[in-house]
């Protein structure tokens, strides 16, 4: 009966180490900071006449940063490109989205991926996107739905609205959980005291994936092991 | 007398007044002790893992701690003079993006040593007294708070990060006690010889490593309260069917329904099943040695003791809510739904079965049933504000295998009909706790269904409360296989209980930190 068990148990555990390790050879966008999420299920547009811009303050810019998304609001593919500009004490940048706004990232897609220049420094930013093309309004995508919220409100030309734009900072193209494996743990201990920290999760993580499972094979071998005496 | 003795129903063999904690450490039976160490990794990774405040609605159960703890008193459903969260909590929620974050797995907390700047520079200046409402739990009687509030006033001169950490960790008691009396419940059902210690293990293991009950164990919520003690009375209630009407057992599960009650409102669930295990106790019991006076003195101590939590708990909430309800899920509540009963019975048909003709589909948006109840939200599992998921292959694997497990449950009840009919007080009893539950959960939820809102206020973590009913089944259909197939069967539902729970640690970590 142990052997049964022990084969029932290898074979489950494996496929769930298979499982877990594509979860973490699998790609995700490399977001470094979501200053408010783009509309879960209704956007809002934000329309962004000759010269007006919407902003955002406390928008968390570092080193790393390399892009600043936000997404279309236009019902059609035919849509302008963008100025994003980012100020901070000391700090300026301005960068224009992609010229082919077909290109993946470049706002026909619904995804707008500005590439700036990242500050020396970690900064609270406040960030701000227009219409770079005289002539034609650019429509970002905002939300008003309850569950999308903000730790600074949108201003159009320097006026509280009521959507809120969505607006990321990304560190570059997808990457893997486990390319930055270090980073993930060090963002997971971000905020707890001491002894918390990248290495002491890493430590309890990998407890957990191998003395869980340890102890689950313990439990059944030796209850097994107390009833029949096998 | 230990662990070992108590599921074995023997003596234990002598005195031992001067035991040492070792001594007691080493008479926990090793399969009980290697699942409570595993649950314990499960419970401090789900604490540490889960950002602040991304439990179920753990930011009005915190602000509500820190409310009872700094003031003396709870939070407030309607308006008054404070806010939902103290200045202190807020100046936390705004610095580490804690709001945009809670059920959108779009957002991600904030990490940056520029926001954990801001955060030190002004949280020595805040106050933490200021949270006085509208808390939209501030309804809820106030037991688990104030045994939260003991962490946080031991954890006070720490920063608020260390303070929710106590919090989150002082729930690790409260999973050993459900673990523990899981472990005895099911050796009550089993008590011959030799123990069928697999059965007992696997059914154990069942409660121990359900990712929803360790996910749960590391969050600050009430519901930690509610299993421990509802677990607690499950196992008591079934030793009260062999130790008869003492009077200590039937104040005991008056006590143990009374915690329950002032633990939350769902609580009440277990006053009609502690009534009935106390009922059978009494029946079976006709001719103990237990004088009836005494017998008399218990059921009497044990209905008074429901019965002060009951006014207690009513009076806390009708200070703090007004008259509008005793628990979080009854709030919205409205008087229309008990008038339409024909309407309740199709929504609860409904809610298992594929609608029948004529049926009215049942108020309200969207598909809510025994899948994403039962499958979903208990059996599998989804985390912080249920936005955690595992791929849905995941879930359809967990139908299938769980009708399989009733299938087969079935079968065992066919095969051992003799069995179960010499049981059939234990079954009545596990069946009480399951029934009354399920009877008060969908009872609230069709009325909030019949609200202005029509929410359905149901998740799969109001099932915890029965979870020792589902170790007891578990371990029922295991022992009754054969040999070999015994074995695989019940060490495979302990291994994908593990694979779920590392798996969903695992899926709660990319979910915010990659």
């Amino acid at each position: 009966m142990r052997r049964v068990a022990i084969v029932v148990m290898a074979a489950v555990l494996l496929v769930a180490a298979l499982a877990l390790g594509r979860l973490a050879v699998r790609d995700r966008p490399a977001l470094e900071f979501v200053a408010t999420p783009p509309p879960i299920l209704e956007a809002t547009p934000i329309e962004l006449r000759r010269g007006a811009a919407a902003c955002q303050q406390d928008v968390v810019l570092t080193p790393r940063s390399r892009v600043i998304r936000t997404w279309s609001g236009s019902p059609t593919p035919d849509v302008p490109r963008l100025r994003v500009t980012a100020r901070a004490d000391g700090w300026s940048t301005t960068a224009l989205s992609p010229e082919r706004t077909d290109l993946p990232g470049g706002g026909a897609d619904g995804v707008y991926d500005t590439r700036i220049e990242p500050p020396p420094r970690e900064v609270l930013a406040t960030v701000c996107v227009q219409s770079a093309e005289p002539g034609r309004t650019a429509i970002l995508a905002g939300s008003e739905e309850p569950r999308v919220k903000t730790r600074s409100p949108t201003r159009v030309d320097g006026r509280e609205i009521d959507a809120r734009m969505g607006l990321a900072v990304l560190t570059g193209g997808p990457r893997s959980p486990l390319s930055h494996a270090r980073e993930v743990l060090e963002r997971a201990a971000a905020f707890w005291p001491a002894p918390a920290g990248w290495l002491s999760l890493g430590l309890l993580l990998a407890v957990v994936a191998v003395g869980v499972p340890a102890a689950a094979v313990y439990a059944v071998l030796r209850s097994l092991r107390e009833e029949t005496g096998e | 007398m230990t662990l070992e003795h108590a599921t074995a129903g023997e003596a234990p063999p002598g005195p031992t007044p001067r035991a040492s904690v070792l001594t007691a450490v080493r008479a926990v039976p090793r399969p009980l002790a290697a699942l409570l160490a595993a649950a314990t990794v499960l419970s401090v990774a789900w604490a540490l893992f889960t950002p602040a405040l991304q439990g179920a609605d753990e930011t009005g159960h915190v602000a509500y701690v820190q409310h009872l703890a700094e003031t003396g008193d709870g939070p407030s459903v309607g308006l008054t003079g404070g806010r939902a969260e103290s200045q202190e909590l807020r100046a936390f929620i705004r610095w580490h993006n804690l709001e945009p974050l809670t059920g959108v797995d779009t957002a991600r907390p904030g990490w940056s040593q520029v926001e954990r700047d801001a955060w030190d520079r002004v949280e020595g200046d805040l106050r933490r007294d200021d949270g006085a409402g509208p808390n939209p739990v501030g309804q809820n009687p106030p037991l688990y708070y104030a045994y939260e509030a003991v962490a946080y006033t031991v954890a006070s001169g720490f920063s608020l990060p260390a303070r929710l950490l106590a919090m989150r960790l002082a729930n690790l008691p409260l999973l050993w006690v459900t673990i523990v009396c899981a472990w005895l419940a099911i050796g009550e059902l089993f008590r011959r010889r030799p123990a069928p210690r697999f059965a007992q293990t696997v059914g154990t293991g069942a409660v121990a490593l359900l990712p929803m009950a360790t996910f749960m164990s590391g969050i600050v919520n009430p519901d930690n309260l509610l299993m421990a003690t509802s677990t607690a009375a499950v196992a008591l209630a079934l030793a009260a069917l062999r130790l008869g009407p003492r009077p200590a057992v039937l104040a005991g599960l008056g006590a143990l329904a009374g915690i329950g009650v002032l633990a939350h409102g769902r609580g009440l669930a277990l006053v009609p099943a502690v009534l009935v295990a106390g009922a059978l106790a009494l029946w079976r019991g006709r001719g103990s040695p237990v004088p009836v006076r005494a017998r008399a003195l218990g059921a009497a101590a044990g209905i008074a003791l429901i019965a002060v939590a009951v006014v207690a708990a009513g009076a806390y909430s009708n200070a703090h809510a007004g008259d509008t309800s005793l628990t979080g899920e009854l709030t919205g509540s409205s008087e229309s739904g008990l008038n339409d009963l024909s309407g309740f019975v199709e929504y609860v048909w409904q809610f298992y079965f594929s609608p029948m003709t004529n049926m009215t589909p049942a108020p309200g948006e969207g598909l809510f049933g025994y899948r994403q109840l039962f499958v979903e939200q208990f059996l599998t599992g989804a985390f912080a504000s249920l936005e955690v998921k595992y791929p849905d292959a995941v879930y359809r694997l967990m139908q299938v295998l769980q009708g399989l497990g009733l299938v087969v449950l079935i079968g065992a009840v066919a095969r051992r009909w003799e069995v179960v009919r010499a049981h059939l007080a234990q079954v009545a009893v596990l069946a009480a706790f399951l029934l009354s539950l399920m009877a008060l959960l969908h009872l609230a939820a069709w009325q909030d269904l019949n609200g202005p809102e029509a929410a359905h206020l149901l998740a799969g973590r109001y099932l915890l409360p029965v979870v020792a009913v589902l170790g007891a089944t578990v371990a029922f259909v295991v022992d009754v296989l054969p040999g070999r197939v015994r074995a695989g069967l019940g060490a495979g539902i302990l291994a994908l209980a593990a694979a779920l729970s590392v798996g969903g640690v695992a899926l709660t970590v990319v979910r915010f930190d990659a």
